[in-house]
């Protein structure tokens, strides 16, 4: 089964339509990515991705384009 | 529960560390106070809590002076289990009858908020003190409009906006959480996965 992308994992935590998942999208901007959206988020990339994304990491996906940018480069997922 | 019963947990509350899965809830103690104003001082904070000028040691002594006096007021530090102080929490204007308490002073560090789940564990950890040790009917919190995370947390925990009040010149919504409406379980899931994810990297 191929793993879903991280806009379409994006769209289902925030309850967001998949069109509005756009790299700008940020933590600052959008009411729905709350402390506990985003900590459901990591959760779903770890389990959809078999991965356990370091804290230091998780603070800095902050937005959509920088969370796939740190997932390429530190986790190699594309 | 009797008043003097819930007195008597209060107390007990206000001199013991409370430990969770990530974290610890140290009781606020005045060689603390430099960790309470970076967290207090911060831009977010200060405009969340309406708190217009910079709070000095000086004034949260004499807070503190204050809170010792009292005896329906639990103060608490965050802790990161085995590590460091990340934010505050309290549960005050505690009724010696069991009807309301108020959840809030709350604050965690916008760093260590997205680096794992310590807002939503401090959350559950005060509400299961206030709805199961002190077996309190009813808890408030009061929150800024503009403060839609903190709004989108406490709905998705079960409060639901009751009415709007004015606090310090401000304005503010009062959220209320029912006994009856704790469902911790979805939340507790999420925390478990943490729990499980941090266990497996310490092994």
């Amino acid at each position: 089964m191929n793993a879903p992308p991280v806009e379409q994992i994006f769209a289902e935590v925030l309850g967001l339509p998949i069109e509005e998942i756009t790299d700008d999208l940020s933590y600052d901007t959008v009411p729905e990515w709350d402390s506990v959206s985003h900590v459901t988020l990591i959760a779903i990339l770890d389990e959809t991705f078999g991965l356990r994304i370091d804290a230091e990491d998780a603070g800095e996906m902050n937005s959509v384009g920088g969370t796939k940018r740190i997932l390429a480069a530190k986790y190699g997922v594309r | 529960m009797t008043p003097d019963e819930r007195l008597r947990r209060i107390a007990d509350y206000r001199a013991r560390t409370v430990s969770g899965a990530l974290i610890d809830m140290v009781p606020m103690q005045p060689q603390h106070t430099e960790a309470v104003l970076a967290l207090r001082n911060a831009d977010d904070v200060r405009f969340n809590l309406a708190q217009t000028t910079v709070l000095t040691a000086d004034q949260h002594d004499g807070w503190y002076r204050g809170y010792l006096s009292r005896n329906d007021d639990i103060a608490w530090m965050i802790k990161r289990s085995g590590g460091d102080i990340i934010g505050t929490i309290a549960l005050y204007a505690i009724d010696p009858d069991g009807k309301t308490a108020e959840k809030g002073r709350q604050v965690v560090d916008a760093r260590a908020r997205m680096q794992g789940p310590f807002t939503v564990e401090s959350e559950l950890m005060v509400l299961r003190i206030a709805f199961e040790a002190l077996a309190m009917e009813r808890v408030l919190a009061t929150i800024r409009p503009e403060n839609v995370k903190v709004i989108s947390m406490h709905q998705r925990i079960g409060f639901r906006y009751s009415r709007a009040i004015e606090l310090r010149s401000t304005p503010y919504g009062e959220y209320a959480l029912e006994r009856r409406d704790f469902n911790p379980a979805p939340l507790e899931k999420l925390l478990q996965h943490w729990t499980d994810r941090n266990e497996r990297t310490a092994g």
